[in-house]
């Protein structure tokens, strides 16, 4: 742990030297503002960024398919010499490389995502349809995995024995097939109970176990990063002043716990959303749920590659939302990633130097031995190991984060 | 009448051979309107002592008591809901570095209101805030309206500790618990907060004081307890304790305090410990108009931040050089440009008259082994899958030194620094702190360097650890005649052990020259802000 | 180590073939024909189940030695390349990350066709991220971490630093992370089967039994769930010992 105490103090110290030049001064409020709106700007920019890139990649994906374009874009059965000329006309297929790509770029930017072989469709018009259905599962997933996780986290949370049986419980189902649970499911309880409609998408009803298998998948992995997260924050040095003041076990854990661990949380909700698009399209497959898994899916066993293009670009644009918005959330909760001092890379490269020379002559007092980084650092870390774009987030990365990231 | 009566106090943890016992039969008294400090390295049992008047034990302790009343209740048998209700209103708590014990994510108000709203001792929202406010004046915090908005890491470290011991007044309790409560500051911070805890105490607060600090300690306390290893070893009137120590460890714990008076001495048994003079003729090391500046964004965007200004040294042969400063005072940029770590924006260095600042690294590679490093953090420099030998081997592996010869000089540097080469198979992890630094000192050693550079190399020790790095340090530089720029924010080490000293803040030298000159009769007004805020023991 | 057999010699488990289909012997419940009972085509549940493991961990481990491979070069030289080529890494990897697995598998699958190969190369390229990342990251730490500096003051060519200090920290977590990712690499091949877009019927792949037997959950549930069964076990029992990997080695670092 060592090396990770010592790399992750540059950024808080340099934090800490840049407060010490500027000393706070009365109404600096206002003026607080103006990295916080940097630090907002610079995540937009990477999530344009990142989009861009995906839509690149989907064109190259097109470009570099085995065969000529026009075989990955017209499957063999529908052949004929109008449709590829359709086709050549539709994607600019004559045109030089650059140009097709600059077409490519101006059409989606139109919210053209091209036209369905199997359906005949605009892809847009096809994956607007389908849309619905699907986000309504993805919604009730996570709320059924965000409900179930807190409650688990925080009643087990720094108790032994109930913390132990708990990480068992998250272990197996984390382990347990989405598809698998939810034939479970259907067996006991549409099957054998009668209580829930076997298939379809009609009201509530027929939400309630699609959104269980989809959620119960992810309760596992949340309330793990939840519970370490509270734990951790349990041991901290604040915890015990708390204590001191005469509040409450619950109270200290509700009021100051929950917020401290909702930050690794929030950095996972952008894995969440990947695995529950992943989920969507089994668990919509598993309940005969009408929804874009469907659509995808047919596609792909029909080779409609516009359709899967489209549904894979509307799935980068949805991890990107939410990570942007996880970003902005975790300014949100914690007041500390607001100031830009701890995203500016010089600073952090360089931090050391200016840093030892900023430290703090260190406690001789029994925490002297583990004194921990500068929280500034530290936990400015672990909320944004998420891209691990933060470098230095190494070993510090809670173990339930790591775990949450290989699964 | 007594605010705490402890009798017969005996703390234990279970250990992997039986349970270990932290606490021994301690007694105290703490009476109404007094300060009582307990004193002690650390394992001495302070802090768990410290805890268990706040009820505040890990889960896994077991304690008991013949005696245990606080503001006259018997508290034996009490349970956690009991407790909630001493804590805040009977005792209050404040603990060391609040940086980390304000939590990060509320604001100073909200952390100061917390024991208003527990204890409802101000109902309503305008009343907490104002009962808040109130409380921040009172312990000296500016503008508190403004300052409760803010959150901890917006604070310097004076005030969040001001805030927190505000937060440890909030109830009005019979006994406030201070646990290093100025542990982790500055000298001139330390100076304020100990004249507020001092202030309080005119006002009427009981206070009970943790402290490694003995000048800490004789600045404020009444009392004072002296613990080693889970036992009370001397007690009586803070004068009498410290001007007439009765036990050998007391005696032993005030001779290790390094200060003006203890040069040339051993710090462990004050016997004469004469080093060559320098020699002035053969400069070791030479550094000229230092500068270097880091741009850094902060509040209203990016600024520059001047780390060094137009810094100037020169070492000579078998020289210490001091350098002291406060945090941010530029102290180890400097020593991170004289080890060649950090390229100055301007200026030079020249080791031994050949360049070394502005080379390309290739150039300056076999410079290298003149200057060593001895780091603050001994087990942070060590990379943790080796050993001891191998710690120690790697300097020498960098100037070519290998096989047998390597093993030999290896086992001939542990030996030097009192460790013995059978120490070369351990693990760093194994050692303890003395130890480690020991090691490092060993590595730095290896390589017959010119030139030592020692960052804050015992400022993580016990003062009697101390004291042994100080000797051996001492020591070797008479043997080898290397130098020595040694960088602390410790005024009483520094005067110990250099022979002239630079005096830095805001990344300028604001002072330099023989040590006792410039701590004896200091020109610049900061030596002398920085010379009155030490807490001198009263010897 | 009973898996391990199990892939190694099916045979010695299983004492039917996994595709011998008995018209006479369909639907039988556990115990009555054969241990786990048999399919709609009579073939024995059990010597199915054995025989699929076969296939869940080749394609596991293929696609995890894969991505571990590529994923730990991509993290070594973003982290110990200059910024930009580091910049440019951590958003290419940020890009990958934004597909699912299964959806990256949707893809290939329509560019190249379904088939063992594709999975394994999707699942792939959907774990480089994790593993570059992680890499990255620790690449950073060790690279500023103060014994690196300590060493650079010794005058240590940069090409010895890296090889002592750098890289064996560097790469040290891999294989724990490996040995999680592989669970996860099961779990998200047989889901692959199960939607259609792995091996093919009859293989007796654990998820595309699965779908297989959804058809005749009604009255012969054994077909379903044994598969499942199988998986969650394995699954489980590979986390298992990724985490007890994990905690020695959490345990050797604070030691």
């Amino acid at each position: 742990m060592t090396s990770a105490t010592l790399t992750t103090a540059p950024a808080g110290d340099a934090a800490a030297a840049a407060r010490e030049a500027a000393p706070t001064v009365p109404g600096a409020r206002g003026r607080a503002w103006a990295p916080t709106l940097a630090a907002v700007g610079r995540r937009l920019v990477g999530a344009v960024v990142v989009l861009w890139a995906s839509v690149t990649v989907a064109f190259v994906a097109l470009q570099l398919a085995p065969g000529s374009s026009i075989d990955a874009l017209v499957p063999p059965t529908q052949r004929t010499p109008e449709a590829v000329a359709a086709v050549t006309a539709e994607w600019g297929l004559d045109r030089p490389v650059v140009q097709q790509y600059v077409d490519y770029l101006v059409r989606l930017l139109h919210g053209d995502l091209g036209t369905s072989y199997q359906l005949h469709r605009p892809v847009t018009d096809v994956i607007v349809s389908e849309l619905g259905p699907t986000l309504q599962l993805a919604a009730a997933g996570l709320a059924v995995a965000l409900v179930l996780a807190v409650l688990l986290a925080v009643s087990t949370a720094g108790r032994p024995w109930a913390s132990r049986i708990a990480n068992g419980i998250e272990l197996t189902i984390v382990s347990v097939p989405e598809f698998w649970l939810g034939i479970v499911l259907l067996f006991v309880f549409s099957f054998s109970l009668g209580w829930f409609p076997v298939a379809g998408a009609n009201g509530i009803a027929s939400l309630v176990l699609p959104a269980t298998a989809l959620g119960l998948g992810l309760v596992g992995l949340v309330s793990q990063v939840l519970r370490e997260g509270v734990e951790r924050s349990l041991e901290q040095p604040y915890a015990l002043s708390v204590r001191a003041r005469g509040v409450s076990e619950t109270a200290l854990r509700v009021r100051h716990s929950l917020r401290h661990a909702s930050l690794p949380v929030v950095t996972l909700l952008g894995w969440l959303v990947g695995g529950l698009l992943g989920g969507v399209i089994i668990v919509e497959q598993v309940f005969g749920r009408p929804g874009i898994g469907v659509v995808a899916l047919q596609a792909a066993q029909g080779r409609d590659l516009p359709v899967v293009l489209g549904v894979a670009l509307l799935s980068a644009l949805v991890y990107v939302v939410v990570n942007t918005v996880v970003d902005l959330l975790a300014l949100v909760i914690d007041p500390r990633l607001r100031t830009g001092a701890g995203h500016d890379r010089r600073a952090r490269d360089h931090g050391r130097a200016a840093v030892v020379g900023h430290g703090r002559p260190p406690g001789r007092g029994p925490a002297a031995g583990a004194r921990s980084p500068p929280p500034d650092a530290a936990l400015g870390r672990a909320a944004r190991v998420r891209g691990a774009r933060a470098a230095p987030a190494g070993r510090r990365v809670p173990r339930a984060v790591r775990l949450a990231r290989a699964a | 009448m007594s605010v705490a009566t402890v009798r017969g106090l005996r703390i234990t943890f279970p250990g992997p051979d039986g349970p270990v016992t932290a606490v021994q039969g301690l007694d105290l008294d703490v009476e109404r309107g007094t300060c009582v400090a307990i004193v002690g390295e650390s394992g001495s049992g302070k802090t768990v002592t410290a805890r268990a008047l706040a009820g505040l034990l890990p889960r896994t302790a077991t304690w008991s008591a013949d005696t245990f009343e606080l503001a006259g209740r018997d508290v034996r048998g009490a349970d956690e809901r009991a407790w909630r209700r001493l804590r805040g209103r009977t005792i209050g708590f404040v603990l060391q570095d609040a940086l980390v014990s304000l939590d990060p994510l509320r604001t100073l108000g909200a952390e100061v209101g917390e024991t208003l709203r527990t204890h409802r001792l101000a109902r309503g929202r305008r009343a907490v805030a104002d009962r808040v406010h109130a409380l921040l004046g009172s312990v000296g915090v500016p503008e508190p309206e403004v300052r409760a908005r803010q959150y901890p890491h917006q604070l310097s470290g004076g005030l969040r500790q001001r805030g927190l011991i505000a937060s440890g007044l909030a109830g009005d309790p019979d006994l406030l618990v201070a646990d290093e409560p100025t542990t982790a500051l500055d000298v001139t911070v330390q100076a304020q907060i100990l004249d507020l805890l001092a202030l309080e105490k005119q006002r009427g607060a009981t206070i009970l004081l943790i402290s490694h600090d003995l000048a800490v300690v004789s600045r404020i306390a009444d009392r004072v307890l002296v613990m080693r290893a889970g036992e009370v070893v001397e007690q009586g009137a803070t004068d009498d304790v410290l001007r007439r120590p009765q036990h050998e460890y007391t005696r032993e714990l005030l001779r290790a305090v390094p200060s003006a008076s203890s040069k040339g001495l051993r710090l462990v048994d004050r016997t004469p410990l004469v080093r060559p003079e320098p020699d002035r003729a053969d400069v070791v090391l030479a550094a000229e108009h230092l500068r270097k500046t880091y741009r850094v964004h902060g509040r209203g965007g990016a600024s520059e931040l001047v780390a060094a200004d137009d810094v100037s040294l020169e070492i000579a042969r078998g020289e210490t050089l001091g350098i002291v400063g406060e945090s941010g005072s530029g102290k180890t940029t400097v020593a991170r440009i004289v080890l060649g770590l950090v390229e100055p924006d301007a200026g030079t260095v020249t080791p031994g008259g050949e360049p070394w600042t502005g080379v390309p690294e290739a150039r300056r590679r076999h410079l290298r082994r003149d200057v060593q490093l001895i780091a603050q953090d001994p087990l942070g420099s060590f990379d943790p899958r080796y050993t001891v030998g191998r710690i120690v081997a790697e300097s020498l592996d960098a100037v070519g030194v290998r096989g047998e010869e390597r093993r030999r000089r290896v086992a001939e540097v542990l030996d030097q620094v009192r460790l013995g080469a059978s120490f070369a198979d351990r693990h760093p992890r194994t050692l303890s702190g003395g130890q480690r630094q020991r090691v490092s000192i060993a590595r730095a050693l290896a390589p017959h360097p010119r030139l030592l550079v020692a960052d804050e190399p015992v400022s993580a020790l016990d003062v009697s650890v101390q004291a042994g790095i100080l000797d051996l340090l001492g020591e070797l530089q008479a043997e080898t005649g290397t130098s020595v720029l040694f960088i602390s924010h410790d005024l009483g080490v520094v005067h110990h052990v250099a022979d002239r000293v630079l005096v830095m803040t805001g990344g300028r030298v604001v002072e330099q020259g023989d040590v006792d000159d410039v701590f004896h009769r200091p020109q610049h007004e900061y030596t002398q802000a920085l010379l009155a805020a030490l807490p001198a023991l009263a010897a | 180590m009973l898996l391990l057999l199990v892939v190694a010699f099916p045979g010695l488990f299983a004492s039917r073939g996994p595709l011998d289909a008995d018209p006479l012997r369909v639907f039988l419940a556990p115990g009555h024909g054969g241990l786990l009972g048999t399919d709609q085509l009579g073939r024995d549940v059990w010597s199915r189940v054995v025989y699929g493991a076969r296939y869940s961990v080749l394609i596991a481990v293929s696609a995890t030695a894969l991505g571990v491979l590529a994923g730990v070069l991509l993290g070594l030289v973003a982290g110990l390349g200059g910024r930009i080529t580091d910049e440019v890494t951590a958003r290419g990897l940020d890009v990958v990350a934004a597909f699912p697995a299964i959806l990256l598998a949707i893809v290939l699958v329509t560019i190249v066709g379904p088939g063992i190969p594709t999975v394994i190369v999707a699942l792939a390229i959907a774990s480089v991220p994790r593993y570059a990342r992680i890499v990255r990251a620790e690449t950073h730490v060790v690279r500023r971490s103060a014994y690196v500096e300590q060493s650079v003051t010794f005058g240590l060519r940069r090409t010895t630093l890296v090889a002592r200090h750098v890289l064996p920290h560097a790469v040290v977590s891999v294989p724990i992370l490996a040995t999680i990712g592989l669970g996860t690499s099961i779990l998200a091949a047989s889901s692959l089967s199960f939607i259609g877009l792995g091996p093919k019927p009859p293989s007796p792949e654990w998820g595309a039994m699965l779908a297989d037997g959804r058809n005749y959950l009604q009255n012969a549930w054994w077909i379903s769930v044994f598969p499942g069964v199988a998986i969650v076990l394995v699954v489980v029992s590979v986390s298992v010992v990724g985490r007890w990997l994990q905690r020695r080695f959490e345990h050797r670092e604070h030691a």
